[in-house]
């Protein structure tokens, strides 16, 4: 016997176009952790951001793609509270279901904010670093400017977070301008995550990295996004790093959001021409 | 019976713009209905769109028009509309894809692609590693191999490990593309096995299947696509 006989054909019902009443079942309950509303940021006209919107909730993972010049770095340093933005607000969630502009406060209370709760990964890791500091050090300052004192305690978490980004323990007193590219990235790494925040930008993270500790890095960011449920904002030119660690991507050119969405809705259903260009300009492999 | 999920009147063109603004229409006044515990098999010939509508199922492409709904308790929740992170947490929790394709991720075993969408639903190491195991044995891939990254190996070995994942986690909805192209006969056959177990504790699945006699076994009952929509 085979069931598999028994056609039906739905497609000619059309005579029913009514659609459905629905509701917005899934309750998210959690409240936006950053949001920007309408902000703008134009050094000169096409050169900077114009008029980006977005919302991002506790543990989720957004790109920004586009070529160089589309605005992406200067989104980032905004939403980062790096850079004042001339028009609309950026807001956090410093307290539950309490949103603070991040400009309105004092510059005292930014850095507050921003040492708390923020991480910044600059694409540059001596950028990020201190150069006459060692890998503890380096990691150690972060937890001492959030008030530990206790030095043994520091130590420990030094080393707790060295192994964390896969670094020998043995190199803790070891200056961070003798490792390699990727091993100083997977520093500047622990020394942001050191101090658990909510949210942390990265810029270009895997950038000027060999293909193989490009590998070892994403796959280091992937899990600890995970482990430690945090918000993070990617800046990157390349999709492929977009698709392993996103779950939502916004598309930039020239300054503005041409397309934004699920990851895989925008790279494999991409709807706009500039999207539609970026993803078929990359090599299928 | 009541549908666990419903596809109202959907309709989807791709617009090429770089390619001289083409119009390539692929889905026009789709409409189905997927109940629990039935498999529905989408059938049609090669370019009429049955990839695309499994697609638009799964929320990895945008419909133009039309609705695509699924069942949450006594509601409907509209995919088509829905914000990205529900999409995330429909697919997280219930609706499954089994793709021809292993997306591999850099570094980790094939063990632990398995195990992930358990840990993601916060099943605990401990319950996901022999399930894992139970099922990549089942599809007969060898022993030596659960530890290793998957870049290497062959393509039927990679997507058995794919299967494998995608049957891990009991999902209400599972939406299988192809998923038996590059197996032979005896590795289908357990995939069939898979697919049978899954009807039994109620599980909807659609599923596209070029083989007529994989087709004959698991389905149900047909959607019948349109024939390819020209110019």
């Amino acid at each position: 016997m085979n069931n598999a006989q028994r056609v039906t054909d739905t497609n000619t019902d059309t005579n029913e176009s009514k659609p459905i009443q629905t509701d917005n079942v899934i309750q998210l309950t959690s409240a936006p952790l950053l949001s920007a509303e309408n902000i703008s940021m134009l050094y000169a006209p096409g050169k900077g951001f114009d008029d980006v919107s977005l919302t991002l909730y506790p543990g989720e993972v957004l790109a920004i793609v586009g070529e160089s010049g589309s605005g992406k770095t200067t989104l980032l340093k905004s939403l980062s509270g790096r850079v004042a933005p001339q028009q609309g607000s950026v807001n956090f969630q410093q307290t539950p279901f309490e949103m603070t502009n991040l400009y309105e406060m004092s510059e005292a209370q930014r850095r507050g904010v921003m040492r708390e709760h923020f991480g910044i990964v600059h694409q540059h890791p001596m950028d990020g670093l201190r150069a006459r500091v060692s890998a503890g050090g380096n990691i150690g300052e972060r937890l001492m400017e959030v008030g530990a004192r206790h030095y043994g305690d520091i130590r420990e978490q030094a080393k707790t977070w060295l192994t964390a980004v896969e670094i020998d323990v043995s190199r803790i007193d070891d200056m961070p301008l003798t490792f390699s590219g990727g091993m100083q990235q997977r520093l500047q790494i622990a020394r942001n995550l050191v101090t658990h925040p909510k949210l942390v930008f990265m810029d270009e993270p895997t950038g000027g990295l060999d293909v193989s500790v490009q590998a070892r890095l994403l796959d280091l960011i992937r899990n600890l996004v995970r482990e430690l449920q945090l918000a993070v904002v990617i800046v990157t030119h390349d999709l492929a790093v977009a698709r392993l660690l996103a779950d939502r991507i916004m598309v930039m050119k020239q300054g503005k959001v041409v397309e934004s969405g699920l990851t895989d809705r925008v790279l494999d259903d991409p709807r706009h021409a500039y999207t539609q260009l970026l993803v078929s300009s990359v090599l299928q492999q | 019976m009541t549908a666990i999920m419903i596809a109202k009147d959907v309709h989807k063109t791709f617009v090429l713009h770089n390619q001289g603004a083409v119009q390539l229409p692929v889905l026009k006044q789709q409409n189905l209905e997927i109940f629990a515990g039935e498999c529905l098999v989408l059938n049609g010939s090669s370019g009429s769109g049955k990839s695309s509508l499994l697609r638009s199922l799964y929320g990895n492409y945008e419909i133009d028009q039309g609705q695509l709904l699924i069942r949450q308790g006594e509601q409907w929740l509209d995919m088509a509309t829905a914000e990205p992170r529900q999409i995330i947490a429909l697919r997280r929790t219930t609706i499954g894809w089994v793709s021809q394709f292993l997306r591999v991720i850099p570094r980790l075993s094939a063990l632990d692609i398995v195990m992930q969408p358990m840990l993601e639903n916060g099943i605990t190491q401990a319950e996901a590693k022999p399930r894992a195991e139970s099922l990549l044995a089942h599809l007969n891939v060898p022993e030596r191999l659960w530890h290793l990254a998957p870049a290497t190996f062959s393509g039927g070995e990679q997507q058995r490990v794919n299967i494998a994942r995608g049957f891990a986690l009991d999902y209400p909805i599972l939406l299988l593309d192809e998923p038996t192209a590059s197996l032979d006969k005896n590795n289908t056959q357990r995939v069939i096995e898979l697919i049978e177990a899954a009807k039994a504790r109620g599980a909807a699945i659609v599923g596209i299947f070029h083989d007529s006699w994989v087709r004959e076994q698991v389905a149900d009952r047909l959607h019948q696509m349109q024939e390819p929509i020209n110019q």
